[in-house]
């Protein structure tokens, strides 16, 4: 769960990952299922799943096998529903920004895995 | 082309009064989104939708296997209004707007209902904007009003299935409709032709356009 504001990367691609309420990430989200609530000015990538809840915001591209977009949630960007390929590596797009920080910085909350 | 007002297009539910609190949303059959369906049918096809982000749509999208690019149109424009950047959009607007990369081809276009709320010159600027991004045979789908009045804001539309969208009215104001003639669609679309037009009951022209 992340709460708070995140820049750089989040890489958990084995785990699920979920921007909280209150999380503010500009990064790359990588996960197994990504769940947000929160809003991500970046690229979302999920091995299985991507959901953007009804309070949710993403700008960025979003690249997972099954998207789900909940009515109300905000979005702008492009959907790929084919799985990410098992590297991880993204591709860039001009709308998220480049991922500077790496290992991922979490300025007001602590970053862990979900379950 | 086909001009014809076909049978069995009108709402399925009774349209409740308007200027007052929403009404239920109405579900027409529309046949240009038929005919949409059967062209790109089998082919992975890069899709600008134009409207909000819709669930659903995403999802009935999906077993196209096709690439969705979702770019709310008049959210952009709204704010930009409110922004007090003058009255037109002008083509900056539109190149910012659309600001992806040169190379990126769409296949499909859902432009909705949102043409009606473009100026005469807005059209022309956005038109042009889009030639760029669509290769021979890329579609577009537009739907027009012919009706004196239209709600204020766009419709929310949702894709029941291949024949048939839900229209969600956001707001219960009406506000003039510009009914641009077909013949003011393919002029500002130049380079498009339409390959499809459907006059439906409900007061709306669907158009299936094709770059040549």
């Amino acid at each position: 769960m992340i709460e708070g504001r995140v820049e750089g990367k989040v890489d958990l691609k084995q785990n699920n990952v979920t921007v909280g309420k209150n999380g503010k990430v500009k990064a790359d989200v990588l996960g197994r299922v990504v769940t947000i609530e929160g809003e991500v000015t970046g690229n979302v990538f999920a091995r299985e799943q991507a959901i953007l809840r009804q309070a949710g915001a993403i700008f960025g591209n979003i690249q997972a096998p099954r998207v789900i977009l909940e009515d109300g949630s905000r979005f702008k960007g492009s959907i790929d529903m084919e799985a990410p390929k098992e590297t991880g590596a993204p591709n860039r797009d001009h709308r998220s920004e480049p991922s500077r920080a790496e290992p991922s910085r979490a300025e007001t909350a602590g970053v862990k895995a979900g379950v | 082309m086909s001009w014809f007002s076909p049978r069995g297009s009108g709402p399925r539910k009774e349209q409740q009064g308007r200027g007052q609190a929403l009404a239920e949303p109405d579900v027409h059959r529309s046949l240009a989104l038929a005919a949409l369906f059967d062209e790109i049918r089998g082919r992975k096809v890069q899709v600008l939708d134009l409207g909000p982000a819709v669930g659903s749509n995403v999802e009935f999208l999906s077993q196209f296997g096709c690439k969705l690019y979702i770019e709310d149109l008049y959210a952009a424009l709204s704010s930009r209004t409110t922004s007090g950047e003058g009255d037109l959009a002008g083509p900056e607007f539109f190149t910012e707007f659309l600001a992806i990369p040169d190379e990126t081809r769409f296949d499909v276009i859902f432009a909705w209902d949102l043409f009606n709320y473009l100026h005469r010159k807005e059209l022309v600027h956005f038109a042009a904007q889009l030639r760029r991004h669509c290769d021979r045979g890329a579609r577009l789908f537009a739907l027009m009003s012919i009706l004196k009045t239209m709600p204020a804001q766009p419709f929310r539309f949702k894709i029941q299935d291949e024949q048939h969208l839900i229209y969600e009215r956001r707001t219960s104001t009406e506000r003039p409709s510009p009914r641009y003639a077909p013949a003011e669609i393919t002029d500002t679309f130049k380079g498009f032709r339409v390959d499809r037009s459907f006059l439906l009951r409900h007061g709306i022209q669907e158009f299936l356009l094709v770059k040549d």
